[in-house]
C-alpha cells in the first residue's frame, strides 16, 4: 500500500492515482453491488407488500445498478493500471500476472463485441484466471498457494464444465461434467474454510465472535429459507448448495474471520484481493464477475508479501525477508 | 506524469473519483453494459422433421444436450429438494413449434399421488413472459416481469382406470361439472380435457395460476431409472403473460424437477438458474465433424496454461524458500 510516510504527510504532493486505491474502491463497490443488486433486488421482489414500497425498492435497485456500473468502471480502470505496474516490476510472476490481465481484457472486449466463439471466450477467460492465480500463488508461501490453488481449481472446473456445455450448444458433442461441479463445490468450500490459515489472517476475539455469528446466520438461513439462500448461492457464487448446510456455515464464518483478520493486520491490498475473489465467485457468470476474480488475483499478487501490521500499526516489514524479486507492494 | 505529481494527491484522487462516478452514471443512463454474459446456452436447433412428443424419437439422440446444475428449493425447512443434482436439456424447433426435452436420473418412478403421503414426480420449464423487458426473478417472476411455466406431472400419465384399478368410486348420475367439485372450482388438473402439462403464469410468489390458454403439450417416459419428458408449444404466445419465441433470437429458460419419493411438491423441488435459450435457425449439427479438434485445442490450451501455472507456483515456492 501507500508508504506510511507518504500517507501521513499533510498535503502531500505527488502520486498519480494508485492501483491499490482503485482495487480497494473496486472491492468496496463490488461488495455494495453484490449486496444490493445481486442479493437484495433478487429477494425483495417477493416482499408481499412490495407494491406499497415500490418507490423505495426502485430507488435501492437503482442504487444497486449504479454500484454495478461504478464497479465496472473501476474494473476497466484497474486493468491498464495493473498491467503497467506489474510489467514494470520486471520479475517473472508479475509479468505472468500482467499477461493474464491483458489476456482477460482482450477476451472480455471480444466477448462484448460478440466477435469470437463462445468456447474460445470460455477457454481464454478460464486461462486468464489460472495464470493470474499462478502468479499470485507463486508469490505466497505454501499454505497461501494451497488456498489460492483450491480457488483457482474450483474456478477452472466450473469454467471447464461451462465450456463443455457451451461446446454442446455449438454442436460439438455433449459431455458429462457433473464430477466437475461436485469437485468445484468441495474445493470452493475448502478455499473458504482454509482461508484464515492460508492468508495468515489473525482475527481478534471480537472478529472470531462476529464470524461465528455469521456462520450461525448462514446456517439458520439455510435451514429456515433454504430455497432463497441456495438460489442466491448459485447465482452469486456459483455454488449449488448440495453439501450439508454446516459446511456453508463454516465457510461463511471462515471468510468473515479472514476478512476481519486482514483488516486488523492492515493488509489492505490482500483484503481487497480476497474480497474480489468472493464477489467474483467461481465459474463463468459474466465477464464482469470473471474480471473481479482476475483483479482479485492481481491484488493478491501485489499484496502477497505485504507486511502484516500489528493492531497498533507497527510495521513488521523491516524484519521480514524480501520476496522473490522486488516487493510489489512498495509505492509506485 | 510530472504535471500530475505537482497536483496535491487529494485533488487527483478526488478528480479521479468524480470521473469514475460520472462515467458510471453515464453508462447507467445509456443502459450500456460493458460486460458480456457467460451463462450456459441451450440451443434449439431447426429439426428436419416433426419430433413429436415421443421422448425417444430418434431426433433427440442426435441433439446435443446441456447439463444444467440444479439446487435445492425447500419449502420452509431444508429437508427436501436438491435430490436431483442435474438435468439434461435438449431443444429443437419444427414448423414454428418449440420442443424442449428434459431428462434426469430418478431411481423411483412416482407416478401416483393417490394417498395423501404420496407425491408424483414432475418437471417444469420456465420462460420470461413476452412482456418482460429484462430477466425476471427465477422464483416465480416479479410484479413488472412475469414468467410462463410449463409443468408436467407423472401422475397424469396413462388411463386413471388402469392406474387406480383397485379403487372404487360411486357412479355419478350426472356428468354436469356441478357434481365434480374440483372441476367446477376451476382446478385445471381435474379437467379431463387438460393434458399432462399445465400452462401457468406468475408475477411473484403466491400468484401462480393457470394461463387462459392451455396449449402446451407434453409427454413423459420412464426407463432404466431415468425420466424423459418432452414439452411442446407453438412459437407465438397467445397473450403478453406467455412466452414467445422466434427463430434467430434468444430468451431465458430455467428448469425444475420434483422427486415425489423424496417428498417434493409445490415449492420443494430442485431448480436451476436461468440459462440462455438460443432459438437457432441452423439445422442439428452432424456428430461427425471437427468437434474433437476444437475440444482438443481447448483442452490443450487449458492444460498448457494450467501446467504452466502449477510450474510457476512451484518455482515461486522454491524461490521463496531459497530467499528466506
Amino acid at each position: 500500500m501507500v508508504s506510511e510516510a507518504q500517507a501521513t504527510r499533510p498535503g502531500a504532493v505527488s502520486a498519480p492515482l494508485r492501483l491499490e486505491l482503485v482495487l480497494a474502491g473496486l472491492a468496496v463497490a463490488s461488495v455494495i453491488e453484490l449486496l444490493i443488486l445481486r442479493t437484495f433486488t433478487r429477494t425483495a421482489v417477493h416482499i408481499p407488500a412490495l407494491s406499497e414500497l415500490r418507490d423505495p425498492y426502485e430507488a435501492l435497485a437503482s442504487l444497486g445498478r449504479y454500484a454495478y456500473y461504478v464497479s465496472a468502471v473501476l474494473l476497466i480502470l484497474s486493468l491498464p493500471f495493473a498491467v503497467a505496474r506489474l510489467w514494470g516490476r520486471g520479475d517473472l510472476y508479475a509479468r505472468v500476472a500482467a499477461a493474464a490481465v491483458v489476456l482477460f481484457a482482450l477476451t472480455a472486449a471480444v466477448a462484448r463485441a460478440d466477435a469470437a466463439s463462445v468456447i474460445l471466450v470460455d477457454v481464454l477467460t478460464v486461462g486468464a484466471v489460472i495464470m493470474a492465480a499462478s502468479a499470485a500463488a507463486a508469490r505466497m508461501d505454501a499454505p497461501g498457494a494451497l488456498v489460492l490453488g483450491a480457488f483457482a481449481t474450483a474456478f477452472a472446473l466450473q469454467g471447464t464444465s461451462t465450456m463443455l456445455q457451451d461446446a454442446a450448444s455449438q454442436g460439438y458433442g455433449s459431455y458429462e461434467t457433473r464430477w466437475m461441479l461436485w469437485g468445484a463445490e468441495w474445493l470452493a468450500l475448502a478455499f473458504a474454510a482454509l482461508a484464515p490459515l492460508g492468508l495468515a489472517a489473525r482475527p481478534s476475539r471480537l472478529a472470531l465472535g462476529l464470524a461465528a455469528i455469521a456462520g450461525l446466520v448462514m446456517f439458520a438461513a439455510l435451514l429456515a429459507n433454504g430455497s432463497t439462500t441456495k438460489i442466491l448461492l448459485l447465482w452469486n457464487e456459483g455454488l449449488a448448495g448440495t453439501l450439508p448446510s454446516v459446511a456453508y456455515a463454516v465457510g461463511a464464518a471462515a471468510l468473515l474471520a479472514t476478512a476481519l483478520g486482514l483488516l486488523r493486520q492492515r493488509r489492505l491490498v490482500v483484503l481487497a484481493g480476497f474480497v474480489l475473489l468472493i464477489t467474483g465467485g467461481i465459474g463463468l457468470h459474466s465477464t464482469y464477475q470473471t474480471g473481479l476474480v482476475v483483479a482479485g488475483m492481481v491484488a493478491l499478487c501485489i499484496g502477497a508479501r505485504e507486511a502484516p501490521r500489528t493492531a497498533r500499526g507497527t510495521a513488521r516489514a523491516a524484519q521480514e525477508p524480501s520476496a522473490p524479486g522486488r516487493p510489489l507492494a512498495s509505492s509506485s | 506524469m510530472l504535471i500530475l505529481r505537482r497536483i496535491p494527491r487529494w485533488a487527483t484522487t478526488g478528480g479521479a473519483l468524480v470521473a469514475v462516478l460520472l462515467c458510471a452514471g453515464l453508462l447507467q443512463l445509456a443502459n450500456a453494459n460493458p460486460a458480456a454474459s457467460q451463462t450456459l446456452t441451450l440451443t434449439a436447433w431447426q429439426a428436419s422433421e416433426d419430433p413429436g412428443l415421443d421422448p425417444n424419437h430418434e431426433l433427440w439422440s442426435r441433439t446435443q444436450f446441456v447439463q444444467a446444475p440444479l439446487t435445492a428449493q425447500a419449502g420452509s425447512y431444508a429437508a427436501g429438494g436438491g435430490s436431483i443434482p442435474v438435468v439434461w436439456a435438449r431443444a429443437l424447433h419444427y414448423n414454428n413449434t418449440l420442443y424442449v426435452r428434459l431428462e434426469w436420473e430418478d431411481s423411483t418412478q412416482d407416478g401416483s399421488a393417490l394417498k395423501v403421503e404420496q407425491f408424483a414426480d414432475a418437471a417444469a420449464v420456465e420462460f420470461p413472459a413476452k412482456s418482460a423487458t429484462s430477466v425476471p426473478s427465477v422464483c416465480m417472476g416479479q410484479a413488472d416481469m412475469g414468467v410462463n411455466i410449463w409443468q408436467w406431472r407423472a401422475d397424469s400419465l396413462g388411463n386413471p382406470n388402469e392406474l387406480y384399478a383397485n379403487s372404487v368410486v360411486d357412479t355419478y348420475p350426472s356428468t354436469d361439472d356441478l357434481f365434480y367439485t374440483a372441476r367446477a372450482a376451476g382446478n385445471p388438473y381435474a379437467n379431463p380435457k387438460q393434458g399432462p402439462v399445465q400452462n401457468l403464469v406468475a408475477v411473484a410468489f403466491g400468484t401462480l395460476s393457470p394461463a387462459a390458454t392451455q396449449d402446451v403439450q407434453g409427454q413423459g417416459a420412464y426407463s432404466n431409472g431415468r425420466w424423459s419428458v418432452v414439452f411442446s408449444r407453438p412459437f407465438t404466445g397467445a397473450s403478453e403473460d406467455l412466452a414467445a419465441f422466434t427463430a434467430g433470437t434468444s430468451t431465458d429458460i430455467a428448469f425444475a424437477v420434483w422427486n415425489g419419493s423424496e417428498g417434493d411438491r409445490n415449492g420443494r423441488k430442485s431448480v436451476s438458474s436461468f440459462l440462455t435459450l438460443n432459438v437457432s435457425g441452423a439445422a442439428i449439427p452432424e456428430p461427425e465433424g471437427s468437434d474433437w479438434l476444437v475440444l482438443a485445442l481447448a483442452a490443450g490450451a487449458l492444460l498448457v496454461i494450467g501446467g504452466g501455472g502449477i510450474g510457476l507456483g512451484l518455482y515461486g515456492l522454491r524461490e521463496g524458500k531459497r530467499s528466506a
